[in-house]
């Protein structure tokens, strides 16, 4: 079928007419229509919101992070100068075992620079005791340890507190380059001149540095040169007046190019217990020295992501395992669809037996909600409205929070010619999808409970502050009563999708199993008990549990 | 505008309304039998639009995307009214139907043709305009409606003779 002249003019016409800027009243649409159709427009993105939440994040965080710096600091100083006062503070017969070291040390260093002492002379066979540097690290040609020689498998480390008391001993043996040597170092500190070489009190503490050594290699000196070619990492260092650990005791005898030195008798006279005492607290500092030195029954949990600066965070995924919770009345339905979340969480071990968490979180809530309404017709308050006649009804429909209810007005159409009885009963029924976002900052304190590399079980106590928001989306619309149709439904009062919380802050406990992967990784489990964020209604549980699923790396 | 209402950006998408309710307002009222009917039709094809705004490739003008969604959400909402009826007409029919098609009468008073067309009947109206404004085929209509051809051919001489009729009395009387 062609069209004709005059329908084409049609055509053109109305065209052209949807095209023409100017309108007459009649031609406009509603002025509030945008109102309407904003309001049923799915949420827009929360940009400003995640700003705002960003924002305070950093905050917390940032306090958190103050907070930790106040306490107290992490420190890599040896043991023995935190709280071994030096030998001139106390009389000798009361000093510590590791203050009667370093004594012992300093009187090495006093009988080394006397040029006369008879220290000089002592036979070897009067040692029966030998140290031997790792003989792999630094002499691959040597023997291995003989009878009686002690080996002390210390890893390659810089000596932290550098000792006078090696130097001086070194330029006690006959090495043709030490005076070379000594024309670049300043000279041995100036020592006691009460005490001398050949008195008894000069070899007693010997034995102390013994038995120090034998139990911390941390102070072994691994890159001794046997050669004295090259000078060793801070010996040269012989002004230093506090004698924190004996490295005296390592000076060598050449022969042989072996580092090993031999002491006066100590065998069999390790006292562990008392050094066990002086080693730095497992897990926040020394990590070389406590692997070095722990014995078999000390725990020997030392997860990476705590023998660092004590700093890791989590990344995780987490899920309800609530069964699915669904209420039933005769006119309301409501199930829940699904709960998902995640978040990094910032963990500060604060000692070996405490640490804290702080971190942001997100989770979802999905509930799927029917509302039935049963309205009476009544054809005295229709409106004609041409081909049809119109009915209005009120709905107020549930919000599933505690922010209440709306107000919703249905406006169903019937064809007037159809014959409808008073009082029919007329069902409608919406369909409505409701998320609830949950933005939530949590803090909490964990405690191991048990431990075996490379598993760790902690318990945690703590508190969580929580923003929530809600989106409606509604779904379908429905009158199940023939002859009428949906002709409007729309919202008579403003939903706001912000939930009143009277309660935001809530506490949490749980318990977490970390599994170490790797050196600075690892993976961790984590079930909680917490009220439900946000509030719900009644009927619905009231207690999340959800589990956690996450990757920790530490530094 | 369009990333930014794609985005959910309220400002964006107001902008977005303004700029084309007017053209799309006047082809729901083309559609629609009155003034509130049109503006439900407007309401629902705009949140359409922002729903499938994703889907615009920009291959084409923005306003011919959205006024065929439009037309679609018209016939989608009349079809849910279950206001589209439309009787079988064999072809043999429809071939005598178009025989005595005669031509429209020119058109004078556009917001008067706007009050005739809304009262045409929602199937009249609904082949009327998808033949006559928006230039669509028998066979197209067809598909687009599920009716057959012959009742499409049907639908719109029905349409044109009762607008015929409604004018001429018009006329007269005037």
């Amino acid at each position: 079928m062609e069209k004709d002249r005059h329908t084409e003019d049609w055509a053109k016409r109305l065209r052209e007419w949807e095209q023409n800027p100017g309108a007459e009243p009649w031609e406009r649409p509603a002025a509030d229509l945008w109102d309407k159709v904003a309001a049923d427009l799915p949420a827009p993105r929360r940009r400003r919101r995640w700003r705002l939440g960003g924002l305070l994040l950093v905050g917390v965080l940032g306090v958190a992070v103050w907070l930790f710096l106040a306490a107290e600091p992490v420190t890599n100083e040896p043991v023995a100068d935190r709280s071994v006062p030096t030998t001139k503070e106390l009389p000798v017969g009361q000093r510590p075992a590791a203050v009667v070291a370093a004594s012992a040390a300093t009187d090495l260093v006093a009988a080394a620079a006397d040029k006369n002492s008879k220290t000089a002379e002592m036979p070897q066979e009067d040692l029966p005791l030998t140290f031997t540097t790792n003989p792999s690290s630094n002499n691959p040609g040597s023997r291995p340890p003989q009878t009686n020689e002690l080996v002390i498998a210390g890893t390659q480390q810089t000596p932290r507190n550098p000792s006078v008391a090696t130097t001086a001993l070194r330029s006690d043996l006959p090495d043709p380059k030490q005076s070379k040597q000594e024309n670049r170092r300043p000279d041995p500190a100036p020592v006691s001149p009460a005490v001398k070489a050949d008195e008894p009190v000069a070899h007693e503490p010997v034995t102390a540095v013994t038995e120090t050594l034998l139990n911390d290699s941390a102070s072994v000196n691994t890159h001794f040169d046997p050669t004295g070619t090259t000078d060793p990492i801070g010996i040269a260092d012989s002004t230093t007046q506090l004698l924190s650990f004996p490295q005296a005791a390592l000076t060598t005898s050449s022969a042989g190019g072996e580092a090993q030195q031999k002491l006066p008798a100590a065998e069999g006279t390790v006292r562990r217990p008392a050094i066990a005492a002086a080693l730095p607290t497992p897990g926040i500092s020394e990590p070389h020295s406590l692997a070095a030195a722990t014995p078999g029954d000390w725990p020997v949990f030392v997860p990476p992501a705590r023998i660092r600066s004590g700093w890791s965070i989590d990344a995780f995924l987490m899920a309800d395992l609530q069964p699915t919770q669904q209420t039933n009345t005769p006119t309301w339905r409501l199930q829940q669809q699904q709960h998902r979340g995640g978040g990094l969480q910032l963990n500060k071990q604060l000692g070996t037996r405490l640490s804290v968490q702080l971190g942001g979180q997100y989770q979802q809530n999905t509930y799927r909600a029917e509302s039935r309404f049963i309205r009476l017709f009544d054809p005295a308050q229709e409106q004609n409205n041409g081909a049809t006649n119109t009915s209005t009804f009120n709905l107020t429909t549930a919000l599933v929070s505690s922010s209440g209810s709306s107000d919703e007005e249905v406006k169903l159409d019937r064809d007037p010619t159809r014959p409808i009885p008073l009082d029919r009963r007329l069902l409608i029924t919406l369909n409505d999808e409701f998320k609830f976002t949950t933005y939530s900052f949590p803090i909490q304190l964990s405690t191991p409970l048990w431990q075996s590399y490379p598993f760790r079980i902690s318990a945690f106590v703590g508190g969580e502050l929580d923003i929530s928001y809600r989106t409606r989306v509604r779904k379908s619309i429905q009158v199940s009563t023939p002859g009428f149709t949906i002709r409007r439904l729309e919202n008579a009062t403003p939903v706001s999708n912000r939930i009143r919380q009277d309660n935001r802050f809530h506490v949490q406990a749980g318990a977490r199993v970390d599994v170490s992967l790797a050196a600075q990784w690892s993976l961790h489990l984590q079930y909680q008990w917490q009220p439900a964020a946000p509030r719900l209604q009644d009927q619905l549980a009231t207690v999340q549990t959800p589990l956690r699923l996450g990757l920790s790396y530490a530094w | 505008m369009v990333k930014a209402c794609l985005r959910g950006n309220p400002r964006a998408q107001r902008q977005l309304y303004e700029q084309h309710k007017l053209p799309l307002f006047r082809l729901c009222l083309r559609y629609a039998r009155d003034h509130q009917e049109a503006e439900d039709f407007l309401h629902d094809a705009f949140l359409v639009i922002f729903r499938d705004l994703g889907q615009f490739r920009g291959t084409g003008p923005l306003g011919g995307w959205m006024r065929r969604l439009t037309i679609n959400v018209a016939l989608q909402q009349l079809r849910k009214q279950r206001r589209l009826l439309f009787p079988e007409t064999d072809l043999e029919q429809a071939a005598d139907i178009a025989a005595v098609e005669e031509d429209l009468p020119p058109l004078h008073d556009l917001a008067q043709v706007i009050a005739h067309i809304q009262a045409l009947p929602a199937g009249y109206r609904a082949v009327f305009n998808l033949f006559v404004v928006e230039g669509f085929s028998h066979q197209h209509i067809a598909d687009q409606l599920g009716i057959s051809v012959g009742a499409s051919k049907s639908q719109l001489s029905k349409a044109k003779a009762m607008l015929r009729g409604i004018l001429k009395s018009k006329t007269a009387v005037s």
